[in-house]
């Protein structure tokens, strides 16, 4: 079966790098602009994984994390937040908000697939 | 990618624009708090999407400008009209940096130099130092996993016990288990000690703790990063074990093909004993170290408090379990896995190659050949099968009786041999080798038996009653006429087996686990619908199968679910009912005593961890025994 992976960032180069990603490993990518955007898609969408960027218009990443998890369907899902170097805090922020995990900015390709494939593995 | 560098460019100029539009709105609205918030989140997108298609000088420059605003938003630094200035002044040399075509001028560069210097003193001390962006950078999860420590290999002992919130981070037990696994090799040890009664349990919680014994090639920081994102919801101990060495591969390769891994400290430790006895003593014939001679008295004794030592092992491996206590769990099971090879050593040391006798056989046989006036010659085969020794030489009379008995009963005269183009010297061949857990000793002769005497009957039952006390077994192949042939099949050790224990009503029996092949559960739907005629499907095959509840006339309510431990025996599956399977034994044989050495299907006895006792099922009998029974069932 095909994983979905939701994807939220405010920058549509990341978006765009992601989603190509992803997508070439065989995922099934859906992506929104910012925190609401992906709140909103995600119960239709039903993803196994959600990444997420930290600073966003409208609802954050910290808040998108915290929302997910007070939904049923998303309890348990794994969330990996992105972050940038030196951000330790937010890094802590993301996992007392319920993230499952981080990826640091910036990244190449594989090692975004290395972190994914850590925290769903085929 | 569709271009992916153009598609950041663009990007940068539209968030340029906009980061110019928020800074002169800025200045109309000093201070208000979301355009700060617009400002920062556009510097901390140009940094890091710079970094990431390559625009490193962006990166490095957006840095220190990011921070500044950092504080800004926190209220820990005042936005004033000339930080705004030189903020504008940034976004516009910004622009140099994302496009190619322009060429940074150097009095540029000095500004932007000049401008990086400046926004860093704004910095707290901390943030600036060594707070650089690196490139691709070191602190990601995963990516030590590539670095191999080339020709060797470390065992890691691992002690994970996730707390029990441990799933509301998303995170899952079983994706790291398959981490690991994909590193080396993996032992996984659960502990559910832990696990409470359904009526308290909660589903989203998580019970179990893991030990791991993790064989890898990789260096300690690739295990380390498999647990990075839980480190702080589990308990995590992670040490290196043992390092274990690939053969040094210049030597080696050279002399030997099977370039075996060897311990380091065995190795160290071999050298450190033997080498200097042979240079300090300077002894020239090397062979006279090669090995020393043991009183047999000796290695008996060690045996012997081997056993005690497993039997003690057990025991502490029970009581670790009882008590659930992660620590001695994790120390009784290293106590255990070294048990285990002292044991396998120590067996070693009391086998002997079946070669030894050989000679002795082949003298008996001339002798008796020569008394009798017959022209034998011998021929034999898997030398170098090991025995152990007390088993070696008791084996040795049995056998001359079979030689013994193909000088006497095969005899053809040479003419008639030459007749048959046979040579005319008989034939006596003795064969050695290793077959599933046993050792087979055949005695087979090209001659041609005549009737047999009952004087020869009596020894043959001599014969099999010695194999039979050694727990093996004998079979005979006889017809007159024809040439005859012995197979002599035994244990490779008498002390120590591995064990199937299993349990009926509240009495525990042990399985000789060589023989076991599979186990099945079995229902009373089961057994109806196969109209109780005992037998079992497995995978399309049938399978007939024994209660050993009818065998032993055990009485007492009937499990739900009982288990059909499946055997093997020379090819042929047979099940054995029993209650319940409870686990592998390693099995201390205890000598059965004369009060009851003749009950049939059971070898032995066993004393366990608690003290109580099991006894060994003789599943060979048991099997003879039903047939006998279904074979004069069906003629009366």
């Amino acid at each position: 079966m095909t994983k979905r992976i939701l994807i939220a960032d405010d920058s549509g180069s990341i978006r765009e790098m992601l989603a190509f990603v992803l997508t070439q490993a065989g995922y099934e990518v859906l992506s929104a602009q910012d925190g609401q955007e992906a709140l909103d898609k995600a119960p239709s969408f039903g993803p196994h994984l959600i990444i997420t960027d930290l600073n966003m218009p409208n609802l954050n990443g910290i808040e998108l994390v915290k929302n997910l998890r007070g939904m049923t369907n998303f309890r348990f899902t794994p969330i990996l937040v992105l972050t940038t170097e030196g951000q330790d805090e937010k890094k802590q922020a993301g996992k007392a908000a319920g993230a499952t995990g981080w990826l640091v900015k910036p990244f190449k390709p594989e090692k975004l697939l290395a972190v994914v494939g850590k925290v769903l593995p085929n | 990618m569709e271009n992916p560098t153009g598609l950041f460019r663009e990007e940068a100029v539209e968030l340029l624009t906009a980061l110019e539009g928020y800074l002169l709105d800025l200045e109309k609205n000093p201070g208000n708090r979301e355009l700060i918030n617009d400002v920062f989140r556009a510097l901390h997108t140009l940094k890091g999407s710079g970094a990431m298609f390559g625009f490193n000088d962006l990166a490095g420059f957006v840095h220190h400008i990011e921070n500044v605003f950092d504080l800004v938003r926190k209220e820990e630094l005042y936005l004033d009209r000339s930080l705004l200035n030189l903020t504008l002044e940034a976004r516009d040399l910004m622009k140099f940096l994302i496009d190619p075509a322009a060429e940074v001028s150097p009095s540029s560069r000095r500004r932007m130099a000049e401008l990086t210097e400046t926004f860093s003193r704004l910095l707290p001390q901390k943030l600036t130092a060594g707070d650089q962006p690196k490139n691709i950078s070191e602190n990601q999860p995963v990516f030590h996993a590539a670095e191999k420590i080339s020709g060797s290999k470390i065992l890691y002992g691992i002690s994970f016990a996730p707390h029990p919130e441990f799933f509301t981070s998303g995170n899952n037990p079983l994706n790291i288990i398959a981490e690991l696994k994909s590193l080396g090799d993996l032992k996984v040890m659960v502990n559910s000690c832990l696990v409470p009664d359904l009526a308290s349990l909660s589903p989203e919680k998580c019970y179990l703790d893991w030990r791991f014994e993790l064989t890898s090639e990789n260096d300690i920081n690739a295990v380390k990063d498999v647990f990075m994102f839980v480190e702080d919801i589990a308990d995590l101990k992670i040490e290196i074990l043992k390092e274990l060495q690939v053969a040094a591969a210049n030597e080696s390769a050279a002399t030997d093909e099977r370039a075996e891994i060897s311990d380091v400290p065995c190795a160290a430790q071999a050298e450190e004993v033997f080498k200097p006895s042979f240079s300090a003593d300077a002894v020239t014939d090397s062979t006279i170290l090669a090995g020393i001679k043991v009183d047999a008295g000796k290695l008996e004794k060690l045996i012997g408090l081997l056993g005690e030592l497993v039997t003690l092992q057990s025991r502490l491996s029970q009581a670790a379990e009882n008590r659930g206590d992660s620590e001695l769990i994790a120390i009784s099971q290293e106590l255990d896995a070294l048990t285990g090879e002292l044991r396998d050593n120590a067996l070693k040391l009391s086998m002997l190659p079946i070669e030894s006798i050989f000679a002795r056989l082949e003298r008996f046989g001339e002798t008796e050949s020569a008394a009798l006036k017959r022209q034998v010659r011998f021929k034999f085969a898997g030398g170098d099968t090991e025995l152990d020794k007390g088993v070696l030489s008791r084996l040795f009379e049995p056998l001359t009786f079979l030689i013994r008995f193909c000088i006497h009963n095969s005899h053809e005269d040479p003419a008639s041999r030459i007749q048959k183009q046979k040579d005319p010297r008989c034939l006596i061949s003795v064969s050695a080798w290793h077959s599933s857990g046993n050792v087979c000793v055949s005695v087979e002769d090209d001659g041609c038996l005549s009737q047999l005497s009952e004087e020869q009957g009596a020894v043959l039952e001599r014969s099999q009653r010695i194999v039979e006390e050694l727990r093996g077994s004998l079979e005979a192949r006889l017809s007159p006429g024809r040439h005859s042939a012995f197979v002599i099949k035994l244990p490779l050790n008498l002390a120590i087996i591995e064990g199937l224990m299993i349990s009926l009503a509240d009495r525990l029996f042990v399985f000789p686990l060589s023989l076991v092949e599979e186990c099945i559960e079995l229902t009373l739907a089961d057994q109806a619908r196969h109209y109780n005629k005992n037998v079992v499907m497995v995978r399309g095959q049938i399978v007939p199968y024994i209660s050993l509840r009818e065998k032993f006339a055990v009485v007492g309510a009937l499990p739900e679910v009982q288990q059909v431990v499946i055997i093997n025996q020379n090819g042929r599956r047979v099940g054995f009912v029993v209650d319940q399977v409870v686990g592998e034994y390693q099995t201390v044989i205890k000598s059965w005593g004369k009060f009851c050495s003749h009950t049939p299907g059971i070898t032995g006895a066993t004393i366990l961890g608690d003290g109580n006792i099991a006894l060994i099922v003789d599943l060979p009998v048991l099997i003879e025994e039903e047939k006998n029974d279904s074979v004069s069932e069906g003629h009366s």
